[in-house]
């Protein structure tokens, strides 16, 4: 069990920590990027790059643990939701994981592929 | 539990001696007893609610008609920042999680207290000071008056000279510690405290609220803190972070406010959730639809909620780049919501519900959160957002969400538990009465307001002109708002006869799932006569094992009469770890808080060394509040203990203060000119890299300590302790020194730059010496020989250092970046 407890939970942690470390490196790249900063005078971030690069990095980590979520699931799949550990448990908590990895992905993505096809630092 | 034999009754009755507290009113002012202070929590946020249900009523008479003169503009101001304040702080929160988590979740969870009984009893007394000391303000006629959010610059010094904005500043600073301390007793209560058996998958949905609630807390009042204490140095100190002129943004303001705020939300109406999964399963006769996915619903609607802050802020003016981030969270926020949603009505479609009054509460509660949740969703939409915002349409929305949403269930809570607390049934007809006067008032108070915004009519005005056609509007809403309080005043006297008249109702009037079902009514002082055997999340239907609780009572087994005890086990699978010796009651937590709230008082008035002075003595009040010792022998533990993990819940705590403290640096530095800003020399790198080298260096020694005290060598762990302390002690002798010195070059109100500089190293600091002041206490408590208690001492401290050391690091790299 400890291979499918491994996958448990990179399911269930994986793809929340993707969005977050996404959601706070987009959210400081932007209001850096659309101040008039002084990172240093020749520091242009260019944020769709960036942001590019961070949410294929984001998606990536959040598709695998969708993956590890169902692989983590399927090796409990016998097992009921309220029967005891670990194989209950990891039942309960892989229908959890994957569940909830698509809703990050898609925030990930709605969030990432949002900021590249606006246009940049124009005022909502 | 079924009825016990003549061997159960006798040890029922030794537990009962073991677990009895004083009599009176003193043994009220001491009581560590879950039960005792949720009932104490109940009634406190209950006058609260009276008051800020009065402000209510006077703001909504004095819209009744236009250019009303019932309330001076004065007045008004104070008492709908009074009624936002109450509702927030004092009462919603405090009755959801004070109340009912408190008096809940050992039960249902099968425990005989919280995990830390003390730090309850210091939270409670907190929350009552603090309350006391912001509703001292309006007497005085110096309330705060600039919206519960409290934006600069109106309530910068300039606009706002008074005392009012720092009643607030204080005040909510204040009651922040009451709820965090709460948020890290249920943390630890919920990972250690669940009865054997009760694995993750086995816990009742309301521990799910509760524990999301609780780790919500944890990472939101951080930020709130950090803003409110920037205000505050501000207004007293001359400071400059959100003064543009000194450097500063008032937008930082928006965003620390808004991380709370938001997550607020959740905080405020997960706990109604976790109510509503308790009663549906109870009156529909059948179990929770889907409970995997409503458990991580729960945990989901918390986290997400973080990352959707900047939805209050569409009307800033941010760059849509940013404000891109905030839609797409705002939007996916709503899938979570809407599984639960569809899991309530499933349940209820597919069962066999009885609309007895618990059950009306929440049916009350799914058709305003419907209501409330779609205009949510059209706030999502910046266009619309930025159309609607600041008008009544977003009080219509923010009302049927934490009022119609958060509030009916907790009503629903109050019937459906009454029989438990009271051992007395409630009338039932009056009880529907007050439900259909309160959902009318609701709706006739709240639901126009959607119009009359969308009429443009804007929040926070004292009055209107009559010839815009918001009059008739107007008098539908005040007319709601008291047939809304003559429907709570039915529930108040329903539930008042009760107490004194109802029939006795039993142990389980209602066929209830959880365990706090298995307890007598009114529950005795230890809970439960056995630790009852759990093997479903509805354990109260699996007739089996309460027959077997039954025969362990008879036979002596898991009963734990023997000491002031309670079983722990582990986090993730509820196996059995260990019986605990429980603190019994105390003068010391009233004590502390006492002490806090007289620090509070001289911060205000502005005698800073007399604050100095009482916080030294709520430091000594906790010192003598842990000089009792458990009595443990020393054990080889399965999972950390207790202590540990109190450590490592008040340090994520203090990990998101710093958080959002870098956090400020960073915003402020991104939409600066120049940084440092004025002709500031960038700091020296080579002393502060040197210094946090030696800090970083001194968890060697602490570590060494940690594994010398677990293996039971008391004159190597007080070595290594020493060794660590002085390194500790030099490190921070040398940095004082150095921050001295540099306050001769540039001070705290020289501009942003010097602010937030001085204030994140004063707080990395004051984070050391608290761990001094740790380690001084450990060395003396070692002196005196090692026990388990000394040892968990031991492990806590060093994990207090290890984590001191990562946020040195931080600390470190952003006090240089310039350079």
């Amino acid at each position: 069990m400890r291979r499918a407890d491994a996958l448990m939970w990179f399911g269930l942690f994986g793809a929340p920590f993707a969005w977050a470390a996404q959601h706070v490196a987009g959210v400081m790249l932007t209001i850096a990027a659309c101040h008039d900063n002084a990172v240093g005078p020749d520091w242009r971030p260019d944020v769709d790059a960036v942001t590019a690069v961070v949410t294929a990095v984001a998606a990536l980590v959040a598709a695998l643990a969708l993956l590890s979520a169902v692989a983590a699931w399927r090796s409990a799949r016998d097992a009921d939701d309220s029967d005891p550990p670990p194989a209950g448990r990891i039942h309960f908590l892989g229908i959890v994981g994957l569940t909830i990895s698509p809703l990050f992905l898609a925030i990930i993505l709605m969030s990432g592929l949002g900021t590249i096809s606006l246009p940049g630092c124009v005022q909502s | 539990m079924a009825v016990l034999g003549t061997a159960g009754r006798a040890r029922a009755e030794r537990l009962r001696r073991v677990w009895a507290e004083r009599h009176g009113v003193l043994g009220w002012l001491t009581t560590t007893d879950h039960k005792r202070i949720g009932l104490l929590y109940l009634f406190t946020s209950l006058a609260f609610f009276l008051a800020g249900g009065v402000e209510a009523l006077l703001l909504r008479t004095q819209l009744v008609r236009p250019d009303n003169g019932l309330l001076s503009p004065s007045a008004y101001n104070q008492l709908f920042t009074m009624h936002g304040v109450t509702m927030i702080f004092l009462f919603v929160i405090p009755l959801s999680i004070g109340a009912f988590g408190n008096y809940l979740l050992p039960l249902m969870i099968g425990a005989r207290d919280l995990a830390f009984p003390r730090l309850n009893a210091f939270s409670y007394w907190v929350f009552v000071a603090a309350g006391l000391f912001v509703y001292v303000s309006l007497p005085l006629g110096s309330a705060p008056d600039a919206g519960w959010f409290d934006y600069v610059p109106l309530a910068d010094r300039e606009f706002s000279p008074g005392p009012n904005i720092d009643f607030y500043c204080l005040g909510i600073i204040f009651v922040g510690i009451s709820t965090t301390a709460t948020a890290v007793n249920f943390i630890v209560t919920v990972f250690k405290l669940r009865a054997p058996g009760m694995s993750l998958n086995r816990m009742p949905l309301f521990c799910f609220a509760m524990l999301a609630v609780s780790f919500a807390i944890v990472f939101a009042l951080p930020p709130l803190t950090v803003a409110a204490a920037f205000l505050e140095l501000d207004r007293q100190v001359g400071t400059h972070f959100y003064d543009i002129a000194g450097g500063g943004d008032p937008v930082l303001w928006q965003h620390l406010f808004w991380i709370f705020g938001h997550p607020e939300v959740y905080i405020i109406i997960l706990p109604a959730f976790g109510i509503a999964t308790s009663i549906i399963p109870a009156f529909a006769r059948r179990r929770m639809v889907a409970f995997p996915l409503v458990a991580l619903a729960e945990l989901l609607v918390a986290f997400i909620g973080f990352g959707v802050w900047a939805h209050h802020m569409f009307a800033v003016g941010l760059a849509t780049v940013t404000a891109v981030y905030f839609a797409a969270a705002s939007l996916i926020i709503v899938i979570p919501s809407a599984i639960q949603l569809f899991a309530w009505l499933t349940t209820l479609v597919t069962g066999r519900p009885q609309f007895a009054t618990p059950l009306l509460w929440i049916v009350g509660f799914i058709v305003f959160f419907i209501v409330g949740g779609l205009s949510g969703v059209m706030f999502a939409a910046i266009p619309f957002d930025q159309q609607a915002h600041d008008t009544y349409f977003v009080v219509a929305h923010f009302h049927f969400v934490i009022f119609g949403a958060a509030v009916f269930p907790l009503i629903g809570g109050l019937y459906y538990w009454f029989p438990k607390v009271t051992g007395r049934m409630y009338r039932e007809g009056l009880g529907k009465a007050s439900f259909w006067l309160a959902f009318a008032g609701t709706a006739l108070t709240f639901f126009p307001m959607h119009i009359v915004g969308l009429l443009g009519m804007p929040r926070r005005q004292y009055t209107y002109p009559p010839d815009l056609g918001w009059t008739g509007l107007n008098v539908l809403e005040t007319v709601g708002s008291y047939v809304l309080a003559a429907g709570l005043l039915l529930v108040a006297a329903n539930l008042a006869w009760s107490c004194i008249r109802g029939p006795a109702s039993g142990e389980d009037p209602f066929d209830g799932a959880t365990l706090e079902w298995a307890a007598s009514s009114p529950p005795a002082p230890y809970n439960f006569a056995v630790i009852p055997t759990v093997t479903s999340p509805y354990p109260m239907w699996d007739e089996r094992d309460r027959e077997q609780d039954v025969r362990n009572a008879e036979a002596g087994r898991l009963v734990l009469d023997q000491g002031h005890v309670t079983p722990a086990t582990t986090v993730i699978d509820g196996e059995w770890d260990e019986a605990l010796d429980m603190p019994s009651d105390s003068p010391w937590p009233l004590a502390a808080a006492a002490a806090l709230a007289l620090v509070f008082t001289f911060l205000l008035t502005g005698h800073w060394t007399t604050a100095l002075v009482f916080l030294g003595a709520a430091g000594a009040a906790a010192v003598a509040w842990h000089a009792r010792e458990a009595a443990a022998e020393l054990v080889t533990r399965r999972a950390l203990p207790n202590g540990w993990w109190g450590m490592a819940v008040f340090l994520a705590t203090e990990a998101a203060l710093f958080g959002s403290l870098i956090g400020s640096y960073s915003y402020l530095r991104f939409t600066s000119a120049d940084w440092p800003q004025g002709a500031i020399e960038p700091p020296s790198v080579a002393l502060p890299l040197a210094l946090t080298a030696v800090l970083v260096l001194s968890v060697v020694p602490m570590r060494a300590a940690e594994v010398a005290a677990r293996r039971q060598r008391t004159r190597a762990a007080l070595r290594w302790l020493a060794v660590a302390f002085a390194l500790q002690a030099g490190y921070l002798a040398v940095q004082i020194v150095s921050y001295v010195d540099e306050l001769g070059t540039f001070t705290p109100a020289t501009n942003a730059y010097g602010s937030i500089y001085f204030s994140l190293l004063g707080a990395h600091h004051a984070h050391v010496a608290l761990g001094l002041g740790l380690m001084a206490w450990l060395l003396v408590r070692l002196a005196g020989g090692l026990t388990e208690y000394r040892v968990t001492a031991v492990r806590a401290i060093a994990l207090y250092w290890y984590v001191v050391g990562a946020i040195a690091v931080f600390v470190v790299a952003t006090q240089v970046s310039p350079a």
